[in-house]
């Protein structure tokens, strides 16, 4: 304490205070700087962590499997008479499926979801088991690619018919067949816990199978996924497990699309990246869409396991091999007698084999949250705090009202765009959205100005509500966090941009860099661009937009009613503020 | 109850007319799919005797009756609990009501998952019943190594809608009979249970057909169910006997029975030649689309039980003591009878009667098996269909709350009705007012909550009292014919103190299954119950405490000193304090210090 004193004494003494507020701008961009460095920083040696079991009772890879040898008759056999079905549509598939399930002695049922084929389903009741617990394996008719799921189908078929001859299940294995593996099937999950009458108990974990039909008999690696919705993962037990198996068939996995032959800095970098960017648009794109993340939510822990080759003839891994990964998964799962609790739940995989745990990662949106706070702190510091204080009602009631209207559009486009048909409408609100901001037209027809001091408060206001939104967001959906942080950057540069006005046209520098920020941190713009990168325009938007209703994934929320509000504010004041002319002449003749 | 009781009953009356105080007998059902049901029954009684309230404080005496065949390390147990009735069932897997039909024997011998216990205690009042009862599940608990033990007031019921149908025994003067129950659903059955069973038996599992009970067969089945039941009948002169009904139902996979004869335990892939593949579509050397499962079968009791029955259960018994029998379609089965004694060898085809039932009577020291040969296993005697289905689970996925979904179908041309009995721990904390009841029938579904009355006729609901009594729920319901209802209800989960999370907290708490029991013109005629049920409650990581503590203990510590340093500090301004620090013995020392170092660099020059 004595020594806190001396220093804050020293602090005074030498008037350290009025530098430090000056050079506020500068550290608020530093921190914001040394926060994507520290990230960055992550995958060099000695920051990250090997993967390892955690929850002793998994034990993967210790049993033999025996879906070989003659196991892969069967399944040629069943693949041959599924490719037969490719013509007919889902619910006659199904029909004949469901016969064959049932010859196996499954109970097999259906489920009904008023917008899309029905789902078939069925349960394989562990004998002597308690029925209290299961296990999932999903195959949808259609992989995420959209092409006819008929490896991954054939295996489902051969590995239920493997699994009624053994005794040793002490969970119920549900099998599903979803016509895709998107609305469906998130409409099978939440019917399994609301209304659905054969049911088997609750699904610990669930894997979802893709071995598409121009694959063959042989394939190279798996591609796995397991980003959830709303920044949830599965357990790292189970992606371990599953990975611990595969490297026992010797089957390369590739996460994020980089497999893990060679790891190096650059490969974990990349993985890192691409993991933090696919966790913010899982659910909204088709490609971020794998399957695993209809589960989320539900307390079960669920993975996407795809075959995929890349030039034929270099490495063979046969069919039956992913269904041993399947087997030894599901038979480890087995063996839990608690819940998956073990492992983290919060974690960035950097390769199938190493990771960095929340503690360790967390860091890197904190310190954006505190440069966005710092520079909330030196607006509100430039200007008379007392009459900030005294119109803090205006302030307040600004940001009330523009809450209000941004909680309409939120409500109102979901349905608008779901309304709509084709992409045309779609594009149409996003346009409007992103003008909407800009109330340029307004700002002409409406004579009064902000002063100074609103202006400055409104800014800092809603650049501390961005700061809270991040850090609030931190734990639960750290990438989300992490990319709303960078994203808004360019907004912390306006208060200072703003100060430095020397006339409002645009032959003043300031005023330009001022419409440049707020045009890039703009969250529709933001949006388009990135849909256009990724290849489909308006899809991401839609995908934003309607994956609150589909999927329950809140990452529309949180941009409509967290991020634009504030952008709304901050362009609002830069639309109404007015220089005052007496302070510039003060200033040029100092 | 009454119609269970009356059941023992009647079969005891059997067996006393046929050989007084034992009789067992195993009855073999082929079903569909190559499935077999099997069934031993055995029972047992007492010799009469004088039966008193066994008063335990006032009693010096023990208790020392003869009980013949009856075991005799269970009735001082019973007598000296005051226990008049005791049912107990371990009952382990999943009952597939569609393809199986009804329960063997109705299913009054049948349990849910795990342990249940009934018993009708006789004492003066429920405090007393309740002791007796404590003690009866604690010793039982040793008896049969299961965690009866864990039995307490907080998980013990008194169903209602059996306690009227207690019978078969009158009370002493002053005294009540008591019926008291309690379900333990995670309890594994396994042979540590089995092998008390067999204790209780005269035979001890060592002769009859109790040796065909092996703990590694019995319990590699579908389904398993063992039950005990213990009933206490008086006759006019006073005196009274217990009745000992043991069974063992199983419902064994015959295909998997076969394989693991020929082919060991573990699931090996099917020799390629070996495959039954379907000829109609493509079939070669790498190919085989797989046919079901065989129907041209043979197999025998040595193939299911790894043995035969040895003799009979007693040598110089009565010649009914023990007797077995078969139920299948004697067209489509071929049924040997063997006998295998030291010096004949009798094969005797058990088909040519045409009788769908045929028993016989192991009556001789011999090895018996049975022998089984069919071209089609598919033909079996028709399933009987239960009256009504059942399937509950829970529904929400939230750690405050959750709900319940029950939904019975009743697939008959006639109304069913039944009581729907569920007792569910305090930690659920149930909400009717948002009882939810739909209709699903040919017309469609419709939400008939607000008609309710119509469908369940009589209700009785204990509530549950925090860490004191479970709650209990009892419905009369009634469902339309062809259609099924669904019943929906939610809860709110509670937070359990510390202390009261089971070691493997993470696993769940299993909530015991719902019993169903179907009346017909107010008597029971059937009775099933639902699965058990996970539920999942906010959990607690366990060393969270730990860090708790450090982190208070710091914050404390930090205002601590804060408020320390205000309170004994006295307040100075700047100037008075650098004032009173340049004269403090420190700061004169520091400047003598200062001063010397000044005086030597001055003579060293430097």
């Amino acid at each position: 304490m004595a020594l806190a004193e001396t220093v804050l004494r020293k602090i005074h003494k030498l008037g350290l205070i009025p530098k430090i507020i000056k050079f506020l701008p500068l550290c608020s961009f530093l921190l914001a700087v040394s926060s994507i460095l520290y990230l960055i920083s992550l995958p060099m040696d000695g920051n990250y962590r090997n993967t390892y079991i955690s929850e002793n009772a998994l034990m993967p890879a210790q049993v033999t499997s025996y879906f070989r040898e003659s196991e892969w008759n069967i399944v040629r056999g069943y693949r041959e008479s599924i490719t037969k079905l490719s013509d007919q549509d889902v619910s006659s598939r199904n029909k004949i499926l469901e016969s064959w399930l049932e010859q196996l002695g499954l109970t097999t049922s259906y489920h009904v979801n008023g917008f899309a084929n029905d789902t078939l389903y069925a349960i394989m009741h562990a004998p002597r088991g308690e029925n209290t617990e299961a296990m999932a394996l999903v195959v949808p008719w259609a992989t995420s690619e959209g092409k006819y799921n008929s490896g991954a189908m054939a295996l489902a078929m051969g590995l239920a018919r493997y699994f009624t001859r053994m005794s040793i299940w002490s969970k119920n294995i549900v099998f599903v067949f979803p016509p895709d593996s998107r609305k469906s099937l998130r409409s099978w999950v939440d019917a399994y816990h609301t209304d659905l009458d054969e049911t088997a108990g609750s699904i610990e974990a669930a894997v979802v199978l893709e071995y598409d039909e121009t694959l063959g008999d042989y394939f190279e690696f798996i591609d796995m996924f397991y980003h959830g919705l709303n920044g949830q993962f599965p357990n790292l037990d189970l992606l371990n497990t599953a990975n611990v198996i595969n490297y026992h068939e010797n089957i390369k996995v590739s996460i994020e699309g980089i497999d893990n032959k060679n790891i190096d800095y650059t490969t974990r970098l990349l993985t890192l990246v691409k993991g933090i960017i696919s966790s913010c648009l899982t659910g909204l794109t088709q490609e971020n869409t794998n399957g695993c993340e209809e589960f989320s939510g539900w307390q079960i822990q669920a993975i996407t396991l795809r075959a995929r080759t890349k030039d034929k003839g270099e490495e063979h891994r046969d069919i039956t091999q992913l269904g041993r990964v399947v087997d030894g998964t599901f038979r480890s799962v087995n063996n839990l007698l608690e819940k998956f609790h073990q492992s983290f739940f919060f974690y960035l995989l950097m390769s199938s084999k190493n990771f960095i745990s929340i503690g360790t990662y967390l860091p890197a949106a904190v310190i954006l949250a505190v440069s966005l706070a710092i520079s909330a702190l030196s607006a509100i510091l430039s200007i008379d705090r007392n009459e900030a204080i005294s119109n803090l009602s205006f302030i307040l009631r600004t940001f009330t009202y523009v809450e209000i209207v941004c909680l309409g559009l939120a409500l109102s486009i979901p349905k608008l765009v779901a309304t709509s048909e084709g992409d045309q409408v779609s594009a149409v609100s996003l346009l409007v959205l992103s003008s909407l901001g800009f109330l340029s037209v307004g700002s002409i027809f409406f004579k009064k100005r902000l002063s100074k001091t609103i202006t400055f408060s409104l800014i800092s206001l809603s650049l501390l509500l961005i700061s809270l939104l991040i850090t609030a967001l931190l734990i639960v959906h750290f990438s989300l966090a992490l990319m709303i942080g960078i994203l808004v950057l360019p907004l912390t540069f306006v208060p200072t941009l703003m100060n430095q006005f020397t006339g409002q046209d645009f032959k003043d520098k300031a005023y330009i860099g001022t419409i440049i920020c707020l045009i890039v941190s703009n969250p529709f713009f933001v949006v388009l661009t990135a849909g256009n990168v990724l290849g489909n325009g308006s899809d991401l938007f839609e995908g934003l937009v309607l994956a609150w209703n589909d999927l329950q994934c809140w990452t529309w929320l949180v941009v409509i009613l967290g991020w634009f509000p504030c952008w709304i504010v901050i362009t609002g004041c830069f639309m109404f503020y007015k220089i005052d002319i007496d302070e510039l002449l003060k200033k040029k003749l100092q | 109850m009454v119609l269970l009781t009356g059941l023992i009953l009647s079969l005891l009356v059997q067996v006393t007319i046929a050989t007084q105080f034992y009789k067992e007998h195993l009855n073999l059902k082929p079903y569909p799919r190559n499935k077999l049901l099997t069934g031993f029954d055995f029972n047992i009684e007492s010799q009469p005797f004088e039966l008193s309230y066994y008063n335990v404080s006032a009693t010096t005496g023990e208790i020392a009756h003869h009980y013949t065949h009856f075991p005799s390390s269970l009735g001082p147990i019973i007598e000296s609990t005051n226990t008049r009735e005791l049912h107990l069932r371990f009952t382990q897997g999943w009952w597939d009501a569609q393809s199986w039909g009804k329960l063997p024997h109705d299913g009054l011998f049948s349990g849910g998952t795990g342990v249940e216990v009934v018993a009708v205690i006789e004492a003066p009042d429920i405090a007393i019943a309740q002791q007796h009862w404590s003690r009866l599940t604690k010793i039982l608990s040793g008896f049969f190594c299961a965690s009866l033990n864990f039995i307490d007031n907080d998980s013990t019921t008194y169903p209602k809608h059996l306690t009227k149908k207690i019978g078969g025994y009158a009370p002493e003067q002053g005294n009540k009979l008591f019926l008291l129950r309690a379900a333990l659903p995670s309890e594994p059955v396994c042979t540590e249970n089995l092998t008390p069973f067999l204790r209780l038996l005269p035979t001890r599992g060592k002769s009859g057909i109790s040796t065909l009970l092996d703990g590694h067969k019995v319990f590699d089945s579908l389904w398993h169910g063992m039950s005990i039941d213990v009933v206490t009948s008086c006759e006019d002169n006073g005196l009274c006997s217990l009745q000992l009904h043991q069974t063992i139902n199983q419902m064994v996979d015959i295909i998997r029975s076969i394989r693991k004869q020929t082919e060991g335990g573990i699931p090996k892939p099917t020799p390629g030649d070996k495959l039954r593949c379907d000829t109609s579509k493509t079939y070669n050397v790498w190919q085989c689309f797989p046919l079901g499962d065989p129907t041209e079968i043979d197999w025998s009791l040595q193939t299911i039980y790894g043995r035969k029955i040895i003799g009979s259960a007693f040598e110089d018994g009565d010649r009914e003591t023990s007797s077995i029998s078969v139920d299948f379609d004697p067209a489509a089965w071929e049924v040997t009878f063997m006998k295998d004694a030291p010096n004949s060898l009798v094969h005797r085809s058990l088909s040519d009667s045409k009788d769908v039932h045929v028993s016989e009577f192991l009556h001789e020291n011999a090895n018996y098996d049975l022998k089984f040969e069919t071209k089609s296993s598919t033909n079996v005697l028709p399933i009987v269909a239960p009256p009504l289905y059942a399937s509950r689970s829970l529904t929400g996925y939230s750690l405050d709350k959750g709900g319940l979904r029950v939904s019975f179908a009743n697939p008959s041309d006639k109304p069913v009705t039944f009581v729907y009995f569920e007792s569910t721990p305090w930690f659920m904390r149930l909400y009717f007012n948002d009882l939810k009841l739909s209709l699903k029938n040919q017309d469609g579904e419709a939400d008939v909550t607000a008609n309710q009355e119509e469908y369940i006729q009589n209700r009785y609901y204990r509530p549950a009292i925090d860490r004191t009594r479970p709650s209990q729920m009892e419905l009369k319901i009634t469902i339309p014919a062809n259609s099924s209802l669904a019943m929906t209800y939610s809860f709110d989960k509670s937070l359990l103190l510390y202390h009261e999370y089971p070691p493997d907290a993470n696993h769940g708490f299993d909530i015991e299954p719902a019993v169903i029991t179907i009346l017909e013109d107010d008597k029971a005629t059937y009775e099933f119950r639902t699965t058990s049920l996970l539920l999942t409650l906010p959990t607690p990581d366990f060393s969270m405490p730990y860090n708790v503590i450090i982190l208070t203990c710091t914050v404390l510590s930090l205002a601590f000193g804060i408020v320390f340093n205000l309170l004994t500090k006295q307040v100075v301004t700047e100037e008075e304090f650098e004032k009173v620090s340049a004269n403090t013995k420190a700061a004169k020392i520091k400047r003598q210090v200062k001063y010397r170092i000044y005086q030597v660099k001055q003579i060293l020059g430097i």
